[in-house]
């Protein structure tokens, strides 16, 4: 075979991959009063981390937390619930863990 | 927050998603196996860092962000040889770690042309990468796994199945369990293609069947995941290809599985699964049907495997001697599937308290009591949930391959 030759490029093309990318979130300046949404996925455990951290961020902020957790790990979280948690200034929810 | 390991996978979804700037705290752990006091400690360390991301000050990735594509080519330029295109390819994460044929134009025109279908075909496009899957990038795959082309009809109705919804491929795709698609293809086609019902031992014969399971999960690598992000799996198992497997129907006391399916023996049909590696049902004594269903029963009937805390599929994969025996007792797939769901269930009791809480919410309306620790659960939350195909040549051998729950399986008719 002849030095140099072309194949087809087995990857998918990301036909969006142009698309503008969404806008960055606005950056968090001050955490006092924020109310922060706690997203738990399901994992084993995310619950009881998370709500060491929410109990770890009322303490220290003052803020309010709002927890939910969703119907299935593999799948994505309900739209009520993703309703609230845009709802609130900042959000943690888990992956892979 | 990103459980150790999963940062490469996660960054992909934010990019899926447009997400510009994913802000994640990385984890040194994951939550498993963690507790009480631990999970407090590592939340309280935390906080800081959430804060530090949240203000746009977080940490740099600790892994490269994959390539969402933007540089994306049809063709790619190698230098050298056949050889230098294995390298290449093996390079840029898109093999198995096995050679492949590298997709030459002339060739991946061929299986296009195989598919009957047009190459600019978009069959889906599947997270995380949400790229397109044409019939030309199946193709481009299926060279390279070393297929016929006449199995292009089989891997695009693989692609179309892996489309439902049910069969959650985006977690298969990045999960940490050793999870990988079993393909069942049934009706005429599977021995036009010449495909191995299990008896088979030559390599001409095993073929297809190989060759369709490499395929299968290079198109997962290379058109449903970013480069190089193949999941995070917690232990690699080479049996993760993936296995494609056609149903020994001259030995089988039973209609074709997907004839019990709703579906005309005459169809050809494609089942996918997502299963766990898979586990022997070895007897070699039993000589009563119930002798033999003893030996499932038993091996499905445990508490310590996940795919019990929700709703979950198995497959029973039977060897035809174990088939026709269980058969000559009165058994068909209905009965074997009372018999187990009702004598081979899980004492409540054997599942540790704290595992507890993974249980459907039914489960734990129904079991969680300590009145009810002398229970017994059944092994599948819907007696329907049992497959049953047979596979295989002469021994006493069969197989359990464990689905994994909220997965389903997914068939379809080839078109």
């Amino acid at each position: 075979m002849a030095a140099g030759f072309d194949i087809v490029n087995p990857i998918a093309r990301v036909s969006s991959a142009d698309a503008a990318l969404a806008s960055p979130p606005k950056r968090i300046g001050q955490v006092e009063g924020l109310r922060i949404g706690l997203l738990d996925n399901g994992m084993p455990h995310a619950a009881d981390f998370l709500t060491h951290l929410g109990a770890a961020f009322e303490r220290r902020y003052r803020t309010p937390i709002l927890m939910r957790r969703k119907g299935f790990t593999a799948r994505g979280a309900e739209p009520q619930i993703i309703d609230e948690m845009a709802s609130c200034d900042a959000v943690v929810t888990g992956f892979g863990v | 927050m990103v459980g150790q390991g999963f940062e490469k996978a996660a960054r992909s979804y934010a990019k899926a998603y447009k997400l510009a700037q994913p802000r994640l705290l990385l984890l040194d752990d994951t939550l498993a196996h963690q507790g009480g006091e631990a999970l407090a400690a590592m939340a309280a360390a935390s906080i800081e860092r959430v804060i530090a991301e949240w203000a746009g000050k977080g940490a740099a990735p600790r892994e490269g962000t994959p390539s969402a594509g933007g540089d994306w080519t049809a063709h790619l330029r190698i230098e050298g040889d056949l050889l230098d295109a294995n390298r290449v390819l093996l390079e840029r994460g898109l093999t198995d770690g096995l050679p492949v044929i590298p997709p030459l134009p002339g060739l991946v025109e061929r299986f296009v042309a195989a598919s009957g279908r047009d190459g600019g075909e978009v069959i889906a496009r599947l997270m995380p990468l949400m790229g397109d899957i044409t019939v030309e990038r199946i193709a481009a795959n299926a060279v390279m796994a070393g297929c016929r082309p006449d199995v292009m009809p089989v891997l695009v109705t693989v692609v179309q199945a892996m489309a439902a919804e049910e069969y959650r491929i985006n977690h298969v795709i990045t999960t940490a369990h050793t999870l990988f698609p079993l393909v069942v293809v049934g009706g005429p086609i599977a021995r036009e293609i010449g495909m191995s019902d299990g008896r088979d031992l030559s390599a001409e014969g095993w073929r297809p069947n190989a060759t369709i399971a490499r395929a299968v999960r290079l198109i997962m690598y290379n058109c449903m995941s970013l480069p190089g992000v193949h999941g995070a799996t917690c232990q690699g198992h080479f049996g993760k290809i993936a296995d494609a497997l056609a149903e020994n129907l001259e030995q089988s006391p039973w209609p074709p599985i997907h004839v019990e399916m709703g579906y005309r023996a005459s169809d050809n049909v494609v089942t996918v699964m997502s299963v766990e590696p898979p586990q022997m049902v070895d007897d070699t004594s039993a000589l009563s049907a119930q002798g033999v269903l003893a030996n499932f029963g038993a091996q499905m009937a445990t508490s310590g495997n996940r795919p019990v805390f929700g709703p979950t599929q198995h497959m029973l994969i039977f060897g035809p001697a174990h088939a026709n025996k269980v058969a000559q007792g009165g058994f068909d797939r209905k009965l074997i599937r009372r018999f187990i769901y009702e004598v081979y269930r899980i004492p409540v009791h054997q599942f540790p308290p704290e595992s507890r809480e993974r249980w459907s919410a039914w489960k734990k309306t129904l079991y969680a009591t300590n009145t009810m620790e002398h229970a017994t659960m059944p092994v599948v939350e819907d007696i329907d949930d049992i497959l049953i195909m047979v596979h295989g040549g002469a021994g006493p051998n069969s197989f359990f391959a464990p689905g994994i729950n909220n997965h389903r399986s997914v068939t379809r008719k080839i078109e």
